[in-house]
């Protein structure tokens, strides 16, 4: 099962009589980029938590290249290389931009206490370079002139171009965005997509959660399209916009 | 007034050190521990049992016997219990609390149930008798313009010292950047690898740890009483609050103010025959520092959106 990057069996996560997640089956493949769409209440969001360790599941399994990972905590999937972002844009509020991804970004080993206090020639080796990496990414974000604002002085808009810094500085195999346009304006929406698409290109696998459709058809390889927790249709852009089970779904039946 | 100085400086060390503890719990687990007291009350009380000579039975019921350590070794293991302590009320009380979700008034009015329960065990058994740490008496000097014993001027100075090697700590080391981390957002910290469960359990034993070398302090310089952590709990959260709520050096500063303003105001005309409300002149300046700087001293305005 060389590709099947994630693999999710028999998912189920019920709150109270509600069942928010419901997936026999569903194999997410090395270097798509998939998105999830689904009207309110999907379990879309929900569906990331499990997957990234934020919510247990009732029941069921969910691999990682092969490896069980279900019910693990949140930071060993992170450690693993799968990182997530947030609906609500997370920022560490008290760091400037440049120690976010300063943060984010160096190895646990790297930042013992011994070797802060003490810093050898390889490491400030290591942090030099990964400020280098840093900056390059914080300029590629057109967020450089604010190295050293404190993240909670940035715009809305600002803290999402950090988020996604911040997610992409330790190169993870797999990025999972929760609506990475919400609350964005058009011109810098445009300039999310064109960067998740060449994050795509370069190699990393993607789950986006998003509801702008329109993004959503012109960017994705492939598109997930869940209701009240199940999986109704999985396809190509194409095949989407013409199933009619997804219609129904957004618009309700016809003859009601 | 001046006089008073030296009085004030070991107040404020005391509530200080108190401070710093308080605020880096609630900067990092958003809890206002209002048990803390009880880790301070910890502290002493701790430190009075392994120390006192075991032939000394009004600890404890006169049921055991203290254990008769040497008084710094007796100090060092003090600390460390206070640090078992506050990982057990993390372990067994506040992980399952965060766990359920419980919401922080909840949880704030927990630690106020948990601060009557502990204050009232130790009344219990380790008797409301106020009890005095087995150290000679010492003569007091003067130091520059203020005076006072020798004991307390190392006391004050490893209180200084102590706290400015925490701070440089939380501001260097990766485990305080994690703590800072974690205190932004615990999600977001997961997300970046850090085990926040972790690092909130460290904050826990070095909370406590803190705040039991605080108690050691204040019955070093007054003496050993049951509810001595919650006489002076008011003062910690006013130190805090008024070096702005959350961050270390303010508290630092924040509770040294408090300290002082409480023994100077004691030297005012009009305080004379009423130096038990000397609370009321310092509390009175801190609400006027806050009506004029809501974050405190060295509290940030944070962004609203």
């Amino acid at each position: 099962m060389s590709n099947n990057l994630i693999e999710v069996k028999n998912l189920k996560k019920t709150f109270g009589g509600l069942t928010a997640v419901d997936i026999e089956n569903l194999t997410f493949n090395e270097n798509e980029l998939t998105s999830i769409i689904g009207p309110n209440g999907a379990g879309k969001t929900t569906f990331f938590d499990l997957i990234s360790g934020f919510q247990n599941s009732d029941n069921g399994d969910i691999y990682l290249n092969d490896k069980d990972i279900s019910n693990f905590q949140p930071y060993k999937i992170a450690r693993m290389g799968m990182v997530r972002t947030f609906q609500l844009t997370k920022v560490f509020d008290r760091m400037t931009v440049l120690e976010n991804l300063l943060f984010s970004g160096s190895e646990i080993s790297n930042e013992s206490l011994f070797k802060s206090i003490i810093k050898s020639k390889s490491q400030k080796n290591y942090e030099e370079h990964l400020r280098d990496k840093a900056r390059d990414i914080m300029d590629e974000l057109n967020i450089l002139h604010m190295e050293d604002s404190y993240a909670r002085e940035l715009s809305g808009g600002q803290k999402k171009l950090l988020e996604l810094a911040r997610s992409i500085i330790n190169e993870p195999e797999i990025l999972l965005l929760d609506e990475p346009l919400a609350g964005v304006n058009p011109k810098l929406a445009e300039d999310i997509l064109s960067l998740i698409k060449k994050l795509s290109n370069k190699g990393i696998t993607i789950l986006m959660v998003e509801h702008n459709i329109e993004a959503v058809m012109k960017i994705s390889d492939r598109i997930v399209v869940l209701a009240e927790g199940s999986l109704i249709a999985d396809g190509n852009p194409n095949d989407i916009r013409t199933d009619t089970n997804v219609i129904e779904a957004y618009l309700g039946k016809d003859n009601d | 007034m001046l006089d008073q100085l030296g009085n004030g400086l070991l107040l404020g060390i005391i509530i200080s050190v108190a401070s710093v503890a308080l605020s880096l719990l609630y900067g990092v687990t958003r809890i206002v521990n209002f048990a803390h007291g009880e880790i301070i009350a910890l502290g002493a009380i701790m430190t009075l049992f392994f120390s006192s000579p075991v032939d000394y039975r009004v600890l404890f019921l006169d049921k055991y016997s203290p254990l008769g350590y040497n008084f710094a070794i007796s100090c060092i293991l003090a600390v460390i219990v206070c640090g078992i302590f506050g990982a057990l009320l993390e372990i067994i009380l506040f992980r399952p609390l965060r766990r359920g979700n419980v919401g922080n008034i909840a949880v704030l009015v927990v630690t106020i149930g948990l601060s009557i329960f502990i204050r009232h065990l130790y009344l219990l058994f380790a008797t409301g008798k106020v009890q005095d740490f087995p150290l000679e008496l010492q003569r007091r000097q003067t130091y520059l313009f203020f005076d006072m014993t020798p004991r307390n001027l190392n006391v004050l100075i490893a209180g200084i010292v102590i706290m400015l090697i925490f701070g440089l700590l939380l501001t260097y080391t990766r485990l305080g950047k994690a703590m800072r981390a974690v205190r932004d957002s615990e999600e977001l910290s997961s997300v970046s690898g850090i085990n926040s469960d972790n690092i909130i359990l460290i904050t826990w034993i070095s909370s406590s740890m803190l705040a039991g070398l605080a108690g050691i302090f204040q019955a070093i310089i007054n003496d050993v009483r049951w509810n001595m952590g919650f006489l002076i709990l008011l003062l910690i959260f006013a130190g805090t609050v008024l070096g702005g709520i959350g961050t270390s050096f303010g508290a630092m500063v924040g509770g040294f103010m408090i300290g002082i303003l409480v023994q100077v105001s004691v030297g005012l005309p009009f305080m004379e025959g009423h130096t038990e409300a000397k609370n009321a002149v310092a509390l009175g300046i801190m609400i006027l520092i806050l009506l004029f700087r809501p974050q405190g001293i060295f509290g940030q305005k944070e962004r609203i959106s």
